[in-house]
């Protein structure tokens, strides 16, 4: 691409990084991207680093780059060619998780995995997994000419049921007929991508893209902030597909600019601080106040935790090499949240990811979740 | 006047912009596309450290001929105040001269450089003093040799010098930021104080001991009391190059502050600005008056492009500079535009990397800022 090559060497992207504070042995944005990059196609030089598979991929540093270099995007390159050094089992766990809608298909979920099948397959011992919890078919109710597409991402497929059903449920209360798109399991290709399988990220992308022109809609609302990102920014550029729908935009954002006061004035949240945390990706795709004003909309007080990245980043602290990283984030977010001294202690975190919430949870022990499901629940209070 | 203010950029103009319309009760939206200069400054406010002829400034206030081309000292002097309110409330605490001179802070390379505000992590004097250094091998932009040097040289003074070997987990690749997360955790901590223990003996206890600016991301102040009190002597930190930890602490702390206040901190590149809202190439529009604070990496209201132009970010012109100092190119420093306000950009012969940065940042927000009231006073 034409930024490829426009490194200043500021630094910024260093400065973005959450990784390089708490992993002394990552190189760092800047020489696992651009640097990288130009000695890898000026010089032909085909030596990796190592470290480069300790990037999340979370993007803050292609976000902070004065020059648009696409930094993240040149150390997914790096990762890519990185790939043969990796062990044979490394690459065939690689290729699994790349493809996390073929694991929602499995009859049990990955909380069940034996923690000894998990050593074997290089999988963290540390991390939380995530619980089945498939999404309920039965939800269409028809109201013409007010039609709006979910996006129904893999994760959310098979184990945010409850927070799909609950965004559904919200829409259909304000008068709006949903379908949940596509129609089977499905993923936008951002976890091929963040572990450096490009041509997967392509294929699974285009796939996907395909079965969301199977059933148009023309306003696709996500759930889930990477694949939010990747659909409307990253698919028209780098992966070669045109936007699926006119707008694409998170379901929060979307509720907050469209529900009118009467929807609002049924929940009263008074007083009740409500703690947020907007991801890395979702900074880098939309920046954060989206979930505030949500929560302030129901009259509670938002409370941003304040932290850059949880640790989770997709299926990051999924693997066992990235057991101390995540987990080094995660302890991070704990004492982010210690040092807020919030008393009463908060019952809720709004995170507009899975597997961050999931994450989030296991650090803080608050119990995290989308946006969706906590307005549900609000609205249906025994 | 709209309650809806959006500010665009996330670098010093455009926090202190958004800074001041929160604290008059205005909604705030900023945002960028970029980081921000932040990383790349150590925090020190520069007002007016260097004259035309680049001979050190003492007493800014005898500069009042150029300072009162953009605002009258007072409201300068009120200004400064302002800036220095909004880093305590935020969580930085700064040092200032009480009699509105300037201060004197060591640079990377050891000259002893007027500065007018600087940061309680930073070391600053207002009579030069012999100092203690302490650094380590693998700070590369830190050479503790020419550094003492130096220090010797502009202050006249005995610098003392401790080179240490680095951690055993250092790899050639760490930066400033590296060694702060390093620090950030407890074995780093150990280390730190253990290494300093040895590298102190032999040492003069009255002087007061300087470490590079990589104490830490999160909790420096904390970190610097703890070695203040264990080592027996004032700790405080020498600025590096970029990425610079002064300032992307401060910016942390004051975008996590804005954040908690209600400021949405958006993500997106404006296509269109009009004095009613601005458009994002993703299609969110976001209403309300704007202020364009995108002073761009080079600060001054520049923006480098990947083919090497400069560009004047609030006009899209495209800049040629001779060369000569005394031929910078004028950029006004507000309202150059008819569609929307500007801050945070260089103006006739201020150049902001010489006089004071922040000096530019603060000048210009202020006008900015003073004519929106007076059009609020005008419209009641």
């Amino acid at each position: 691409m034409l930024n490829d090559d426009a490194c200043l060497k500021c630094s910024l992207c260093i400065a973005a990084c959450p990784i390089v504070r708490v992993d002394s042995a990552f190189s760092g944005p800047k020489a696992l991207g651009p640097e990288w990059w130009r000695s890898a196609v000026a010089a032909d030089f085909q030596q990796t680093d190592a470290s480069v598979d300790d990037c999340t991929f979370c993007q803050l540093c292609e976000e902070a780059c004065p020059a648009q270099v696409p930094v993240a995007h040149l150390i997914a390159q790096h990762k890519d060619r990185h790939r043969r050094y990796r062990s044979k089992i490394g690459r065939l766990r690689d290729f699994a998780l790349s493809h996390p809608h073929w694991i929602g298909r499995l009859p049990v979920g990955p909380d069940k995995v034996p923690r000894l099948f998990a050593t074997a397959f290089r999988l963290s011992r540390k991390a939380d997994y995530p619980k089945k919890n498939r999404i309920f078919r039965s939800l269409h109710q028809s109201v013409p000419n007010r039609e709006i597409g979910l996006f129904v991402d893999c994760f959310n497929r098979d184990y945010g049921g409850e927070t799909v059903k609950a965004a559904v449920w919200i829409l259909n209360q304000l008068g709006y007929q949903v379908q949940l798109v596509p129609r089977d399991a499905h993923c936008c290709g951002a976890a091929a991508y963040a572990s450096g399988r490009l041509q997967d990220a392509k294929d699974i992308a285009a796939s996907t893209y395909d079965a969301l022109n199977r059933t148009p809609v023309s306003t696709l609302l996500t759930l889930n902030a990477t694949c939010d990102g990747t659909i409307r920014d990253e698919w028209p550029r780098y992966l070669g597909l045109d936007s699926p729908t006119t707008v694409v935009m998170p379901w929060t954002d979307w509720i907050v600019s469209h529900a009118p006061q009467e929807f609002w004035a049924q929940v009263s949240e008074k007083g009740r601080q409500v703690l947020v945390h907007t991801t890395c990706r979702g900074k880098v795709a939309q920046g954060e106040g989206a979930m505030e004003q949500l929560a302030a909309l129901t009259s509670a007080i938002p409370v941003p935790l304040g932290i850059a990245c949880c640790g989770a980043a997709g299926s990051y602290a999924f693997k066992a090499e990235h057991e101390d990283a995540a987990a080094a984030l995660g302890k991070s977010a704990k004492s982010a949240l210690e040092e807020l001294c919030l008393t009463p202690e908060p019952e809720s975190m709004l995170v507009d990811s899975g597997t961050c919430a999931l994450h989030l949870h296991q650090y803080t022990e608050v119990s995290a979740l989308h946006p969706a499901l906590w307005l549900y629940q609000r609205l249906n209070k025994g | 006047m709209s309650r809806e203010w959006v500010v665009v950029g996330k670098g010093p103009s455009g926090l202190l912009s958004a800074s001041l319309l929160l604290d008059a009760g205005y909604n705030v939206t900023v945002v960028s596309h970029g980081q921000g200069s932040f990383p790349l400054w150590s925090g020190t406010l520069d007002f007016y450290s260097v004259d035309h002829k680049l001979r050190p400034v003492t007493h800014p206030e005898d500069h009042r001929d150029v300072l009162s081309r953009y605002l009258s000292y007072d409201q300068w002097l009120s200004g400064w105040d302002t800036w220095r309110q909004i880093l305590a409330g935020i969580g930085v605490e700064t040092q200032v001269d009480v009699m509105a001179a300037n201060l004197l802070s060591p640079t990377a390379t050891g000259v002893l450089y007027p500065r007018y505000v600087v940061p309680n992590w930073q070391y600053a004097c207002r009579i030069p003093e012999p100092v203690t250094v302490v650094s380590w091998h693998g700070i590369a932009d830190l050479d503790l040799e020419s550094w003492t040097a130096r220090y010797q040289l502009s202050s006249g003074l005995e610098a003392q010098a401790r080179y240490r070997p680095a951690p055993g987990n250092w790899s050639p690749r760490w930066t400033a930021l590296h060694w702060a997360g390093f620090f950030d955790t407890e074995v780093g901590m150990d280390w730190l104080m253990h290494d300093l223990e040895q590298a102190l003996v032999g040492t003069d206890a009255q002087n007061p001991l300087l470490l590079p600016q990589v104490i830490g991301i999160r909790h420096t102040e904390q970190l610097l009391n703890r070695l203040s009190l264990a080592l027996g002597r004032k700790v405080k930190e020498i600025p590096l190059v970029a990425p610079a930890l002064g300032g992307i602490r401060i910016q942390e702390r004051w975008q996590k502050f804005l954040v908690r206040q209600g400021v949405r901190l958006l993500t997106g590149e404006a296509i269109r600005i009009s004095n009613d809202g601005v458009w994002l190439t993703d299609g969110r529009v976001l209403a309300g008056r704007t202020v364009l604070a995108t002073g761009g990496v080079l600060g001054g209201g520049l923006r480098v492009n990947w083919d090497h132009t400069v560009t004047n970010t609030a006009t899209g012109e495209t800049i040629l500079w001779s060369g000569d100092p005394e031929d910078l190119p004028l950029l006004s420093i507000a309202r150059d535009s008819s569609n929307y306000d500007v801050v945070g950009r260089s103006s006739g012969r201020w150049n902001g990397d010489l006089h004071g940065g922040a000096g530019q940042v603060l000048g210009s927000v202020l006008k900015w800022w003073h004519s929106v009231q007076q059009e609020v006073s005008l419209a009641k």
